[in-house]
């Protein structure tokens, strides 16, 4: 079975945002980008699907911002093709444009399960995953958080949650498109000497992106930080002079009279 | 601990030491160089055993613990093991009264430079010792400087947890950045990055001279002995951490340091000096209190307060980043906190010295 699954990188929420000046998106030469968790999680099914059921695994990514260091770590933890995508633009690409790449290199590879993460904070309601399959014409299921074989080649299952703790086990007819919430085991730790040595040895295959740049289904009019509108106030000094300005703003409120 | 370091040692002779890798007990040593100490064909089991059986463990694709992998993957992309920001480097300098002069932005020939470290950079408790660092410093006319949001962890514990190449790409990247600036000495609150900087940074052709902060404040006690002017009326007992005290053999730098406070009685633990029971943070214990005690070991800091308190000190003296808050819960976990305080040494200096933020004991 050849399973292709892309990563992509997201904004990382540990440094804070900087809109751009146009209030039309992030500024994103001062954004940090680190790897979308959800892809993280679909690499870790895919490898899992490696060891279990001797499957093939091709890992795609856009090249924008620091990819490579992601990539090489796909490597170290054991996939076998890699493939960059050119992009030499500032914003990352949004669905339609990875959707559009996807659906062309897809059937040129001979891929039967795409597995990708099916959230991320740089797409609109996580509809890339779902996108491609409608493309494809291939089954879907999403918000998935493990795939495992069915003893049957065409068939797999995945298991799928809903709210409320209710956990779905599902027929998956391939060739395939699963959106991975999470793996069945958290993503694997791969040590940094092991990173190191794919960088000094794998080389990527590359390859053109789209055409042409997609707008979106849904133009964004503006991006904002939320307004601060209230501040919490901290209390300081010893215990009794914390007691004592707690009871003052209790007073202060009429709580207590 | 199923398998003690002698055990190790002998699964190894007859070839069976893949037990040992896959069992818990390659997780659990702290560090701590008593094994090393005392063994009698003076192996140096902490420093290299340990790391090159747990390096053999993550190559053979044996997961760590979870929270060392946070650890390790903080440490990986941010260069500190909490996955804070690098910008937020600074933040325990807002409202220091004393000029910081961040290298990183207008570089100068500095006397000291000063690494904070990952601890006292982002731990609230932490930030307040910093603070008193720095008023130290300056008080005693040292030209001083620190490497702000480019500051990155020096990488001890997790050599000594097996990761070999995180501790050989923090090496690289703090070896180039520490080869920009023009300074005489690197000093240092972290034993642990004392330990590395000192011991394997050098077999990395990346030689700088260190002393951790007893050391360099005690080789300069003359000049501030002036300054220790207010009482301190304590009972104090000091706990030698492993990598100054046991490692490198300095116990007396922190003992003259908190003696020549007035007003401060410094009584011994039964354990202490090369014998002082470790506080269960090293090595990446810090991170692994929770997998230490699920496997049947102990919370060494609440053994050890409990040797803190028969001495009927008032405070424990602490010169490492880790101990504050290891050693303040656990006197929390004694039910002790109106006999025990734990004050890091630069604290007690510095409210001798009338500089202090804190109050007094």
């Amino acid at each position: 079975m050849n399973v292709l699954v892309t990563v992509r990188l997201v904004p990382d929420l540990v440094e804070p945002l900087v809109v751009s000046p146009q209030e039309d998106n992030l500024d994103w030469e001062e954004t940090s980008l680190v790897l979308n968790e959800s892809d993280d999680h679909a690499l870790e099914e895919a490898l899992l699907l490696k060891e279990k059921h001797r499957a093939r695994i091709t890992v795609t990514a856009f090249d924008f911002g620091e990819i490579d260091q992601v990539l090489y770590m796909a490597a170290a933890k054991g996939v076998d093709r890699i493939i960059k995508i050119s992009w030499p633009h500032r914003e990352p690409p949004n669905s339609l444009e990875i959707v559009e790449t996807l659906a062309r290199l897809v059937p040129a590879l001979g891929i039967d399960l795409v597995l990708m993460g099916c959230q991320s904070p740089t797409e609109f309601l996580g509809m890339a995953a779902p996108q491609l399959a409608a493309t494809l014409g291939w089954s879907y299921v999403g918000v998935v958080r493990g795939v495992e074989g069915s003893g049957r080649s065409e068939a797999w299952r995945a298991f799928k949650e809903y709210p409320g703790a209710i956990l779905a086990e599902m027929e998956v007819r391939l060739p395939a498109v699963v959106g991975i919430l999470t793996a069945s085991q958290p993503p694997r730790y791969v040590p940094v000497s092991r990173i190191r040595a794919a960088a000094q040895q794998v080389q990527f295959e590359t390859i053109e992106g789209p055409d042409e740049l997609k707008e979106p289904p849904a133009a964004i009019r503006r991006v904002y930080l939320t307004p601060v509108t209230a501040h919490a106030t901290m209390l300081r000094g010893s215990e009794e002079e914390v007691a004592r300005q707690l009871v003052e703003i209790l007073l202060e409120k009429g709580i207590l009279k | 601990m199923e398998y003690t370091p002698r055990r190790i040692i002998a699964e190894a002779w007859s070839g069976t030491l893949e037990r040992v890798i896959r069992s818990p007990s390659i997780w659990m040593c702290v560090g701590c160089y008593t094994c090393s100490l005392r063994c009698p064909r003076q192996i140096d089991l902490t420093d290299t055993v340990w790391p090159a059986m747990r390096d053999y463990a993550l190559q053979e694709g044996i997961q760590p613990p979870s929270e060392l992998r946070t650890a390790f993957q903080n440490l990986y992309l941010y260069g500190n093991v909490f996955g804070h920001s690098p910008r937020k480097r600074l933040e325990w300098t807002r409202g220091l009264e004393v000029t910081v002069r961040d290298l990183s932005k207008s570089p100068e020939p500095v006397e000291v430079l000063w690494l904070v470290g990952c601890y006292p950079s982002y731990h609230p408790r932490n930030q307040v010792v910093a603070r008193e660092m720095a008023r130290i410093l300056t008080a005693l006319g040292i030209r001083w400087g620190i490497l702000g949001k480019e500051e990155r962890a020096l990488g001890d514990c997790d050599r000594l947890f097996g990761e070999e190449g995180l501790f050989e790409m923090l090496v690289e990247s703090n070896r180039r950045l520490f080869e920009r600036f023009q300074f005489e000495k690197i000093v240092l609150l972290d034993p642990h990055a004392f330990r590395a900087l000192e011991k394997f940074y050098p077999r990395f052709g990346a030689v700088f001279p260190a002393e951790h902060y007893t050391t360099f404040l005690a080789s300069r006690l003359e000049q501030l002995r002036p300054w220790l002017v207010k009482r301190i009326n304590a009972r104090v007992t000091y706990h030698d951490n492993c990598c100054v005290g046991r490692r490198c053999r300095c116990f007396d730098a922190p003992r003259k340091l908190l003696t020549a406070i007035p007003g401060i009685e410094l009584v011994e633990m039964e354990r202490n000096r090369e014998h002082a029971l470790c506080c269960g943070g090293g090595g990446g214990g810090m991170w692994l209190d929770a997998f230490i005690t699920q496997h049947g070991g102990r919370r060494l800091s609440d053994v050890r307060v409990q040797h803190a308190l028969k001495t009927g000190a008032e405070i424990l003296a602490v010169s490492c980043p880790f101990e504050l808050s290891r050693f303040e819960d656990a006197v929390k976990v004694a039910g002790a906190e109106d006999r025990l305080r734990v004050r890091d040494i630069l604290e007690l200096l510095a409210e001798s010295m009338g500089l202090s933020e804190g109050g007094g004991p």
